[in-house]
C-alpha cells in the first residue's frame, strides 16, 4: 500500500500541490484526471520519488521513502513518463533489459533472461526484439516501454499519460494490457490520464484534481456524474450511457448553436 | 536473431583482424629498417629498436585512441548527442588554458604537473558545460556542438588573453603540438594512466547507457543519475587532458569513432565498448601510418592527417544522418 | 518610440564619439611637441598629423565598413537560424581565406599579378570564396531545404580540413613564397589590410541596399517558414540569396580585418535586447552603430593602453560570457 500524508509542493509561490493525502488501493488501476495544471503529473512525481515534495510524506508499504534507497525503491515500483528517445539506438531486448538493473546492476543472470523473455512475449514484442527503437511504430516503441517496466517486475506501476502519442486502437490496446497485467499479475496500477473516457472505461478507481487538491475520489460510477465533472474542469458535460457504460460528452451541439446565435446577434 | 549475431561477431572479428595487422604495421614501418627475420633470430639492434621505439610508440598510438574514443562515447551517451566530443565541448581548449596557467604559475614542469593542470581545467570546463547542455532544449541536434565550439573559441580566447598579457604567447603556441614520432621509453608511460579509467568505463557501462536515456528513466532504475554523471566528467577529464599533454590535440578521434560505431552497431554501451577501442586504434594507426609514409623518410603531424581524414568521414556521416533523418 | 529617442542619441553621440577618440586621441597622449612655434618644424609636423590622420582615417573606415557588414549579416543570418547565437562568422570565413590565399600563392606564384595587386587579389579571392560559399549551398540546402545549421557545421568542418591542408602546403611551399604569403593571411584588426577599402566600401553599399530592400521581407520571416510560405514569401529564393549577400560580406569584413567572431552576436543581441522588437530596419542600424562602437573604441583604447591585448581576444571573451548568459537565459522562457 502507498500513502500519500499532506504532501505540499509549490514553485516560489505557485502551489502546485496543496495538502494532498491519499492512499492508493492495490491490485487495481486507479486513474488520476483533472484538468491541465492541476497537479496531476507533479503527484505521480511525488510518488515516485522522482520529485521531492517540499512538505509531507510518502510511505511504501508503511516505510518512510525518503528514508529509502533509490535503488530499493526501483524494486518495488516503477514509473515511466513521457517516451521519446528517439536519438539513441538501442534493441528492444536492450532496453527491456535496462528494466533488470535494479536487480542485476547490468550483470544478467539466468533468472533475469527469463524475466526478459517473458516481458517481451507478454507484451507480443518477442518477434521483434531485434529491432533498433527508432525503427518501430509509435505502438511498439509504447509496448516495448511497458515490457521494460513489466520485466523491473515491481508491485506498483505509474504510468504518466501514456497514452499521449497512440492512436486509437493502441491507446485501447495499451489499457487492455494493463487491466491484464493487474488481473493476471497483480499488479497495483495509478495512470494519469486526460480522456475521461477512457478513464471510465478500463480503470478500477478514479481520483480527481484541481488547482493542487484532490477534490473528488471514487468508483466509476459515482465519478462519472456531471455535477462532479463540471466541477472539475469548468466545462459543461453531458453524462450519456452506450452499451450500459457512462460516457461523457465534452461537445453540447444545442448549446454551441445558442452560442453562435447571440454572437451573430451581436454583430 | 542469430543471424544478426553471426554478423556481429563476424565485423568484431574483422576488426579484430585488421587490428592486428595495422599493430604489425606500425612496428615495422619507420627509418630505420626493422625485417622479420632480424627478429625471429634475435638480432639485439632491431629488438633495441623495438623495444625502445616501435612498440611503445605502437601502445602509445593504441592508449590514446581507445581511451579518447571511449571518452567520446560517454560524452555522447550522458549529453545525448552524436555530436559531442571533447574536441566540441570546449574540453581541449580548456587542457590548453590548464597549461598556460601551470607554466605561469610553476614555470616549465614535468608532463605530470602539465596534467595535473590540464586535468582540472578539463574537469571544471565540461562541467560547466554539461550544466549549459541541460538548459539547452533545442529540437536541432547540430546546435549543441556548435555552442561547444563558440564556448571554446571563448575559452582559447582568455588563454590568449592571458598569455598576450604575460608574455608567454610564444609558448602557447607550443602546447598542443606533440604527435607520436617522439613517443619511446621513458617518454610514454604516462599514458598507462588512462587504463583505470577504461576499467571503470567499462564496469560503468550499462549505467551510462540508462544515464543516456533520460533523468528519469535513470532514477526509476535506481541509478544514481548526479553520482553517474560525475564519473563520468572524471574519466572523461582524465583521458582528456593527459592525452593531450602527451600527444597533443588529436582532432575527430572522440567524434567520429563513437558515431561509426553506434551506426553498425548500436548505442548499447557495454556491447560497444571494445569494438569502439578497436575502432579507434584502427583509426589512428592508420592515420599514423599514413603520416610515417606519405613523405617518407620525414614526417607529417598526425594532427594534420586526422585533421583531413576525420574531417572528410564526419562530413559522410552528418550527410548520411541528415538524408536518413530527413530534416 | 520616445522612449528610445534619447537611447538613439545616446548611440549615435558613442559612435561619433568612438571614431574621434580613434581618430585623435593620440594626439592628447603624444610625448611630442605637435604644434612647436618654428615655423619649419610645425610644417613637418603638420604633414606627419596629416599623414597619421589620413592612415588612421582608412583604418576607422575599414572598421566602420566591416562592422556594418558583419552586424547586419548577423542579424539576418539569425532570423534565417530562428536562433540568437549562431552567426555567420561560425562558417570560418577565415580558413577559407587562408586557404584560397595559399592556393593562389601555389598556383600563381607570389609572383603574379592575382597576388600582388591587391584589388586583382582580393577580386579573385572573393570570388573563389564566393565559389566555396555557393558550391557549399547547393551541396548541403538542396537535400535538406533551408537546415542552415547543418549547413554551418559543415562549414565549421570544412574551415578546420580547410586550415589542415592550408598548413600542409605552407609547409612545402618555398619559404619565400611562404613569407609573402603571411602579408595576406596575417590580418587582424591590429594589421589591417586597407589597400582594398576602396572597393570595400562600393560593396558594402551594394549588400546594403540589398539587403535593405527585403527588410520587410526578413521580418516576416523571423514567424518562421511555414508560416512566411503561407503569407506569400518566396523562402528559399530569399533565404538563398540572402546568403549570398552574407558569403560576400564576410569575404570583405575578413580580407580587411580578419576573423572576428562574437562581434556580430554581441551587436545583434545587444540591438535586440535594447529595442526590444522584431523589426529589422532599426535593428539593422542599432546593431549596426554597436558594432562600430565596439570595434572602434575597443581597438582606441587598446592602442592607447599600450597593446596589452589584441581587440578580437577581448570581444571573444566578452561575447563568450554574453553568449553563455544568452544560452542560459534562454531556457527560462
Amino acid at each position: 500500500m502507498i500513502e500519500l500524508k499532506h504532501i505540499r509542493h509549490a514553485y516560489g509561490d505557485f502551489k502546485v500541490l496543496d495538502d494532498v493525502s491519499l492512499t492508493i488501493q492495490e491490485h487495481k488501476i486507479t486513474a488520476l484526471i483533472g484538468a491541465n495544471g492541476a497537479g496531476k503529473s507533479t503527484l505521480l512525481g511525488v510518488v515516485s520519488r522522482l520529485l521531492n515534495p517540499s512538505q509531507g510524506e510518502v510511505f511504501l508499504d508503511g516505510i518512510d521513502m525518503s528514508t529509502m534507497k533509490s535503488k530499493d525503491i526501483a524494486r518495488h515500483l516503477a514509473i515511466l513518463k513521457q517516451t521519446n528517445q528517439l536519438n539513441i539506438r538501442i534493441t528492444i531486448r536492450d532496453l527491456v533489459s535496462f528494466g533488470r538493473f535494479p536487480h542485476s546492476k547490468g550483470r544478467l543472470t539466468k533468472e533475469d533472461y527469463l524475466k526478459i523473455d517473458e516481458a517481451l512475449v507478454y507484451m507480443n514484442i518477442k518477434d521483434i526484439e531485434g529491432k533498433y527503437l527508432d525503427e518501430l511504430s509509435g505502438g511498439q516503441r509504447q509496448r516495448a516501454y511497458i515490457a521494460m517496466i513489466l520485466a523491473q517486475d515491481t508491485k506498483y506501476i505509474f504510468l504518466d499519460e501514456p497514452l499521449n502519442n497512440l492512436d486509437m486502437r493502441y491507446a485501447v490496446e495499451m489499457m487492455t494490457i494493463l487491466q491484464k497485467m493487474v488481473k493476471d499479475l497483480g499488479k497495483t496500477i495509478v495512470v494519469v490520464m486526460h480522456d475521461i473516457n477512457f478513464a471510465a472505461a478500463f480503470s478500477d478507481h478514479i481520483i480527481a484534481m484541481k488547482d493542487g487538491k484532490i477534490v473528488e475520489e471514487g468508483s466509476i460510477d459515482y465519478m462519472m456524474d456531471k455535477k462532479i465533472l463540471d466541477h472539475i474542469f469548468d466545462h459543461d458535460f453531458c453524462i450519456a450511457g452506450v452499451n450500459g457504460r457512462k460516457v461523457c460528452i465534452y461537445y453540447n451541439h444545442q448549446q454551441a448553436a445558442e452560442l453562435a446565435e447571440r454572437k451573430e446577434e451581436v454583430l | 536473431m542469430s543471424k544478426s549475431l553471426s554478423l556481429f561477431r563476424h565485423r568484431r572479428a574483422i576488426l579484430i583482424v585488421l587490428f592486428g595487422l595495422l599493430v604489425c604495421l606500425s612496428l615495422f614501418v619507420g627509418v630505420l629498417d626493422v625485417s622479420v627475420i632480424d627478429i625471429i633470430e634475435g638480432n639485439p639492434d632491431t629488438w633495441n629498436i623495438l623495444w625502445v621505439s616501435r612498440i611503445p610508440r605502437t601502445l602509445a598510438i593504441i592508449l590514446t585512441a581507445s581511451s579518447l574514443s571511449i571518452a567520446g562515447l560517454i560524452m555522447q551517451a550522458i549529453s545525448r548527442n552524436k555530436f559531442i566530443s571533447p574536441s566540441t565541448a570546449g574540453t581541449t581548449n580548456a587542457a590548453i588554458l590548464g597549461v598556460l596557467l601551470g607554466y605561469l604559475i610553476m614555470g616549465d614542469q614535468s608532463l605530470i604537473i602539465r596534467s595535473i593542470f590540464a586535468f582540472i581545467f578539463a574537469l571544471i570546463s565540461t562541467f560547466i558545460f554539461m550544466l549549459m547542455l541541460r538548459k539547452i532544449k533545442f529540437k536541432n541536434v547540430i546546435y549543441v556542438p556548435l555552442i561547444g565550439m563558440m564556448y571554446g573559441a571563448m575559452i582559447s580566447s582568455i588563454a590568449t588573453f592571458i598569455a598576450h598579457r604575460y608574455q608567454a604567447l610564444q609558448f602557447l603556441n607550443t602546447i598542443g603540438i606533440g604527435g607520436f614520432s617522439n613517443k619511446a621509453v621513458g617518454s610514454y608511460e604516462l599514458l598507462y594512466l588512462v587504463v583505470p579509467g577504461m576499467i571503470v568505463a567499462w564496469i560503468y557501462a550499462t549505467r551510462f547507457s540508462i544515464v543516456g536515456m533520460g533523468e528519469d528513466f535513470a532514477k526509476n532504475l535506481g541509478v544514481r543519475y548526479g553520482f553517474v554523471i560525475s564519473v563520468g566528467l572524471m574519466i572523461i577529464a582524465i583521458v582528456s587532458s593527459i592525452t593531450f599533454v602527451m600527444v597533443g590535440t588529436l582532432p575527430f578521434v572522440g567524434l567520429i569513432v563513437p558515431n561509426l560505431v553506434s551506426y553498425y552497431y548500436g548505442d548499447h554501451v557495454k556491447k560497444t565498448v571494445i569494438d569502439i577501442a578497436l575502432f579507434g586504434s584502427v583509426f589512428v594507426l592508420l592515420n599514423d601510418i599514413i603520416s610515417r609514409l606519405i613523405v617518407f623518410p620525414y614526417e607529417v603531424s598526425i594532427s594534420f592527417t586526422m585533421g583531413v581524414t576525420g574531417a572528410l568521414i564526419f562530413l559522410i556521416i552528418i550527410f548520411r544522418r541528415m538524408k536518413h533523418e530527413g530534416t | 518610440m520616445k522612449a528610445h529617442k534619447k537611447m538613439w542619441i545616446i548611440v549615435g553621440s558613442l559612435t561619433i564619439i568612438s571614431i574621434l577618440v580613434y581618430l585623435f586621441f593620440w594626439m592628447v597622449t603624444s610625448p611630442y611637441d605637435l604644434f612647436p612655434d618654428d615655423p619649419i618644424r610645425a610644417i613637418r609636423m603638420r604633414e606627419a598629423i596629416l599623414n597619421i590622420l589620413s592612415r588612421k582615417g582608412i583604418q576607422v573606415l575599414a572598421m566602420i565598413v566591416s562592422a556594418i557588414l558583419i552586424s547586419s549579416t548577423s542579424l539576418v543570418f539569425q532570423t534565417m537560424t530562428q536562433n540568437r547565437i549562431l552567426t555567420p562568422s561560425l562558417i570560418g570565413f577565415d580558413a577559407i581565406f587562408i586557404t584560397v590565399q595559399t592556393a593562389i600563392v601555389f598556383l600563381f606564384t607570389s609572383s603574379s599579378i592575382f597576388y600582388l595587386n591587391p584589388y586583382l587579389n582580393f577580386l579573385v579571392a572573393t570570388i573563389m570564396m564566393l565559389g566555396v560559399s555557393l558550391l557549399m549551398y547547393r551541396l548541403i540546402l538542396r537535400n535538406n531545404r533551408n537546415n542552415i545549421v547543418f549547413l554551418l557545421l559543415v562549414g565549421i568542418i570544412l574551415s578546420t580540413l580547410s586550415r589542415s591542408l592550408a598548413s600542409f602546403l605552407q609547409t612545402i611551399m618555398d619559404p619565400e613564397e611562404f613569407q609573402s604569403l603571411t602579408i595576406r593571411t596575417e590580418v587582424s584588426i591590429s594589421n589591417m589590410n586597407t589597400s582594398i577599402i576602396w572597393i570595400a566600401i562600393p560593396m558594402m553599399l551594394i549588400v546594403l541596399t540589398a539587403l535593405t530592400k527585403d527588410l520587410k521581407t526578413y521580418d516576416v520571416m523571423t514567424l518562421g517558414e511555414p508560416q512566411a510560405i503561407g503569407l506569400g514569401v518566396s523562402y528559399s529564393k530569399k533565404m538563398n540569396l540572402a546568403l549570398v549577400y552574407i558569403a560576400i560580406a564576410m569575404s570583405v569584413a575578413t580580407a580587411m580585418i580578419g576573423p572576428i567572431s562574437f562581434l556580430g552576436l554581441i551587436a545583434v543581441n545587444a540591438a535586440r535586447e535594447i529595442l526590444k522588437t522584431y523589426r529589422h530596419l532599426p535593428l539593422l542600424i542599432l546593431s549596426s552603430l554597436i558594432g562600430i562602437i565596439f570595434l572602434v573604441l575597443g581597438q582606441a583604447i587598446i592602442i592607447e593602453t599600450g597593446y596589452l591585448t589584441t581587440v578580437t581576444v577581448l570581444i571573444s571573451m566578452v561575447g563568450g560570457a554574453y553568449m553563455i548568459y544568452l544560452v542560459l537565459k534562454e531556457n527560462r522562457t
